[in-house]
């Protein structure tokens, strides 16, 4: 649902113009649920779903165990439910980077469901609908130009990273998400030799690489993770390569190896829990100004990368690969 | 030569020592020179605006306050639930 349906221009406009829209994150279990009336809610909605399925055909189960879509009507009664994951056929469904780019049967599915509960709430299909569901809307446009947000700048005196990461899970192929990683002026300068010459290199220490680590991750990994330190192993080494001034450039070259042998590293959803380890090249570059005390430039990807998820009976080992960039300043 | 194609070519030897990994999206001759394999690199793992997109929708984060709004405003509700965070992208 990253990409494909809800990043689809159609669905977008339609839903802007047409519904509230309300994002409940951290189903796993209840108890990450924050505001009691939420779950409240979300239980009876819950408790809704499974008492008609199979009756008059939701789509898909209750809310609890992962991605779902649902409408409701203003007063909270449950319309309908699906997963625009799994509409279609098998080369139609969502799990790969190539039926996302052409989610028509989910943006189908999806208008088939708004129409139905937009009719219901207001008695009559709204005018605008094919001009929507047919891309001739002039808010499709605007919803294609929209500037996508950016995360939020780092506190005064303080630098932010920003760590991508790609990787594939055992049905979804190209997951992608970010983590931000900031780095205060005494963690920023402790990455550098502390007498940058040519060829000087410093090991960045063990709390660096940990922070790397946690925030590297693979997407799907499992849910609030608790991950041990006895868990990364890695390094990473900077070397400087040429010093004018007070511009120090140089390189990067590392590795980091993830595990996760305990069942609070592999997340929190009971009946989900794949991950199992990542191993991954890095190399990378960057600029610091030692008058500023601070990183120009710094940028770390992944030259080779893997990661392990259970696959019943079997662990398989698939695509994993992270990219490290320095975000601007506030 | 500037610094940052000097660079590119420094990693880029790195990268041939260290082996090149062809992800999924990555569809380009294996033999094909870059001048800045780093930035090619991060360029295939950073989301593209079509994976993006979801990010531009004013999402509320409270289903109690999104039915006040939609019973105020006579608006349905899209309610989209999630394991995690849409970043860790936990489906």
């Amino acid at each position: 649902m990253r990409a494909g349906t809800l990043s689809d221009t159609r669905v977008l406009a339609l839903l802007q113009r047409h519904f509230v829209c309300v994002h409940l994150p951290e189903l796993c279990t209840k108890d990450l649920i924050a505001d009691p009336e939420d779950l409240a809610l979300l239980e009876r909605l819950h408790r809704d779903a499974l008492a008609r399925r199979g009756g008059d055909g939701l789509g898909w189960p209750g809310f609890f165990g992962g991605e779902r879509e649902a409408f409701l009507t203003p007063d909270g009664e449950l319309v309908d439910m699906f997963l625009s994951l799994n509409v279609g056929t098998k080369e139609q469904r969502q799990y790969t980077p190539a039926a996302r780019a052409r989610p028509d049967a989910a943006v189908e599915r999806f208008f088939r469901a708004a129409r139905a509960v937009l009719q219901r709430v207001h008695g009559e299909v709204p005018e605008d609908l094919e001009a929507l569901r047919d891309g001739t809307h002039p808010d499709v446009a605007s919803r294609a130009a929209a500037a996508i947000p950016t995360p939020p700048p780092a506190p005064a005196g303080v630098q932010r990273l920003r760590v991508w990461v790609r990787n594939d899970l055992v049905m979804y192929e190209s997951l992608v998400g970010h983590n931000l990683l900031d780095l205060d002026a005494t963690q920023a300068r402790a990455l550098l030799p502390e007498k940058p010459a040519p060829q000087a290199r410093q090991e960045w220490p063990r709390a660096a690489v940990l922070r790397l680590a946690r925030a590297a991750y693979p997407r799907a990994a499992g849910v609030l993770l608790e991950v041990r330190d006895e868990s990364i192993d890695g390094s990473v080494t900077s070397e400087v390569l040429a010093v004018h001034g007070d511009t120090v450039r140089g390189t990067f070259r590392g590795a980091l190896r993830l595990s996760a042998e305990r069942l609070e590293e592999r997340g929190r959803r009971d009946s989900y829990r794949p991950f199992r380890g990542a191993d991954a090249e890095l190399a990378g570059d960057f600029e610091f100004d030692l008058a500023k005390g601070c990183f120009t430039s710094l940028r770390l990807v992944s030259t080779s990368g893997s990661g392990r998820f259970q696959h019943h009976p079997k662990v398989e080992s698939l695509p994993y690969a992270i990219g490290v960039e320095l975000l601007p300043d506030g | 030569m500037h610094p940052r194609a000097a660079f590119g070519l420094r990693a880029l030897v790195l990268l041939a020592v260290l082996g090149t990994h062809a992800t999924a999206q990555d569809t380009r001759p294996a033999s094909a020179p870059s001048a800045d394999p780093i930035a090619e690199a991060l360029a295939r793992v950073r989301a593209k605006p079509e994976e993006e997109r979801w990010r531009t929708i004013d999402w509320r984060e409270s289903l109690v306050t999104g039915l006040a709004e939609a019973k105020t405003a006579g608006k349905p509700v899209f309610l989209f639930t999630y394991d995690g965070t849409l970043d860790d992208g936990n489906c």
